[in-house]
């Protein structure tokens, strides 16, 4: 699975929406019921599906989906 | 004020439910019956120096309550459970149950406030046991005091060991309450439940925890259990980036393993407390308050409670007002020391109009008018979504928000007029970032700032400050993420204090929201 798919998955499984479709340009807005706590379950959620660690909250810099692919794959995550 | 410790009623039979609803005699049910005391689920008064201004119901409740909606069965027995706790379930909400297909051995049910998800819980089953009914596991003393450990105390390695049993007759209430019989579970798999909530809320972390996930492996169960269940839990991590506890626990019934569990769970800071070592720093001395009269209206805690003390430290008499947080407020005098009888506690409701009649005559007669009103109270804020079957708590949201400000402002725009004195308004900056989580608290304030700027108009000697601060550390943001960009209150309180004393006169409203 590719790391868009894989990254696809884990947001679907934390924001409990099967139908939900990532896109590079997607910002913390565009995804319905983004708030603080599931920004938490997203965080360990990704740190546990690709085994990276983010530093603080780092997540919460990233301007969209497409740096937060570039970060993992900064990490070497395919 | 404790929760009632009264007998609880219990349905002769449970319902067949499309949504669960959490009573507070429910909370003091399951809390009898795991031992699990924590006061964040069963003290209104604790519960209120919280993020969540109320008391939470107890996250393994909710699973127990998820498991009361799977169909009976026969033909299956409890192997695994998996719970995350995603959003803190409270007292009175209706959440809608989602039960995914419970014909497999895997059944997943979700709990919702509207379309949030509050609770996931997966329950896999063993097949070929037939009907496993709750009976009873022997019964242990423990602890009523949660333990309570600081986030500096978690070392790897660490562990509490002891022995668990729910209180039988509390026990067999909560498996009526919540129609636990035949769902696959045995009395020793509910009690292992509650043991995970018992071990979280009182032993480790203990006092500060917020449970955010559990998975229990149940290995086969043989027999009925003869004494209570043996367990050992050891630290296995501590997220210090976000004070998460990760710790593994093993509970067994004599010499045998009976179930595994790995939980997780966030640790709770110190409640902030305002520093006026801070606030003096901040804000030189100077005598242009000196001899004037405030009063804060919600000035025992946060903001209001750095106000209070930044007023008074520039010798202003200042009556701080509380609802019910008494001990905040002795604090915030007691913290005055020699300035303390510049602080007079008046406690009431800002919201109702006898009492702010009564405080008027007060004030007129025991000061002989006032100069400064602030009016800093709101209701306990909690994310709400906008749709219809919420509007109930949007338009109670805003009508006691509107309330807490209009009525005092209607009774102390005379005086503050007669004495050119200042009508203070403690707004936010969420009036202009419009968070999605917030459309009732930015709603009331946007109505509230309307009635300052109305104010301003019709009653031109008084002045007008409306204060728009960030996000702040206060009780309601003492959370993991809440703390992080939070602003400090001195910060505001400072730069509140600092513009009455150097108010550039002019007849406009006044916004701060530089600090």
């Amino acid at each position: 699975m590719e790391l868009h798919e894989r990254l696809e998955e884990v947001f679907r499984q934390v924001f409990d929406n099967e139908r939900l479709t990532l896109a590079d340009d997607m910002m913390a807005p565009d995804i319905e019921g983004w708030d603080s706590v599931t920004h938490i379950n997203l965080m360990f959620g990704i740190e546990q599906a690709f085994g990276v660690r983010f530093n603080g909250n780092e997540l919460a810099d990233m301007k969209n989906i497409g740096e937060l692919k570039q970060f993992l794959s900064g990490k070497g995550k395919r | 004020m404790a929760l009632p410790e009264s007998p609880v009623s219990v349905p002769s039979s449970p319902q067949r439910m499309t949504t669960v609803c959490f009573t507070a005699q429910d909370l003091v049910l399951f809390s009898a019956a795991s031992h699990d005391r924590n006061p964040l689920h069963i003290s209104e008064e604790y519960a209120r120096a919280t993020p969540y201004g109320e008391p939470v119901v107890f996250g393994m409740l909710g699973g127990l309550a998820a498991l009361g909606q799977l169909p009976a069965g026969k033909d299956r027995v409890l192997q695994r459970v998996a719970l995350e706790f995603r959003n803190p379930l409270t007292i009175g909400v209706p959440y809608r149950v989602d039960v995914g297909d419970p014909s497999t051995n895997h059944s997943v049910i979700k709990l919702y406030d509207a379309a949030r998800l509050m609770l996931k819980a997966t329950f896999t089953f063993a097949p070929g046991r037939g009907d496993v009914r709750p009976t009873e596991v022997p019964g242990v003393s423990a602890p009523t005091e949660a333990a309570d450990r600081k986030r500096e105390s978690f070392r790897v390695g660490d562990r509490v060991t002891g022995t668990y049993g729910p209180a039988a007759e509390a026990f067999q209430q909560v498996v009526q309450r919540w129609g636990l019989s035949a769902k696959g579970a045995t009395a020793t798999h509910i009690a292992a439940m509650m043991w995970a909530s018992y071990v979280i809320g009182m032993e480790l972390p203990g006092k500060r925890a917020i449970f955010w996930r559990l998975v229990l492996e149940m290995e086969p169960e043989e027999g009925q259990p003869e004494e209570p269940l043996s367990y050992d839990v050891t630290i296995q991590d501590f997220d210090e980036r976000f004070d998460l506890l990760q710790t593994a626990g093993h509970l067994s019934l004599g010499s045998k393993l009976f179930a595994t569990a790995q939980m997780w769970a966030f640790v709770r800071q110190d409640s902030p407390r305002p520093s006026l070592r801070q606030i003096r720093d901040l804000v030189p001395g100077s005598d242009r308050l000196k001899g004037k009269v405030a009063l804060v209206i919600g000035g025992s805690r946060g903001l209001g409670a750095a106000i209070s003390q930044a007023l008074a430290s520039q010798g202003c008499s200042v009556l701080v007002n509380y609802h019910q947080c008494k001990a905040e407020a002795e604090q915030i005098r007691a913290s005055l020391g020699e300035q303390s009888d510049l602080i007079e506690l008046v406690q009431g409701d800002a919201a109702d109009v006898e009492w702010c009649e009564n405080m008027r005559q007060n004030i007129i007669e025991q000061y002989g008018g006032l100069d400064v009103l602030v009016c800093n109270a709101s209701p306990a804020i909690r994310p709400l979504p906008f749709v219809p079957e919420k509007l109930t708590q949007f338009e109670a949201f805003l009508a006691q928000s509107v309330a807490l400000v209009s009525l005092p402002m209607a009774s102390f725009l005379g005086t503050l007029s007669e004495r050119s004195g200042w009508n203070v308004l403690i707004s936010s900056a969420f009036v202009k970032d419009l968070p999605a989580e917030w459309p009732h608290y930015v709603t009331a304030k946007c109505a509230v700032e309307g009635l300052v700027h109305w104010a301003a108009a019709h009653h031109p000697k008084v002045q007008s400050l409306i204060v728009r601060p960030p996000k702040l550390l206060t009780d309601q943001t003492n959370t993991t993420l809440g703390r992080q960009g939070a602003m400090r209150v001195e910060q505001v309180a400072a730069s509140l204090v600092g513009q009455l004393c150097h108010p550039g006169r002019s007849n406009t409203v006044h916004i701060l929201e530089s600090f």
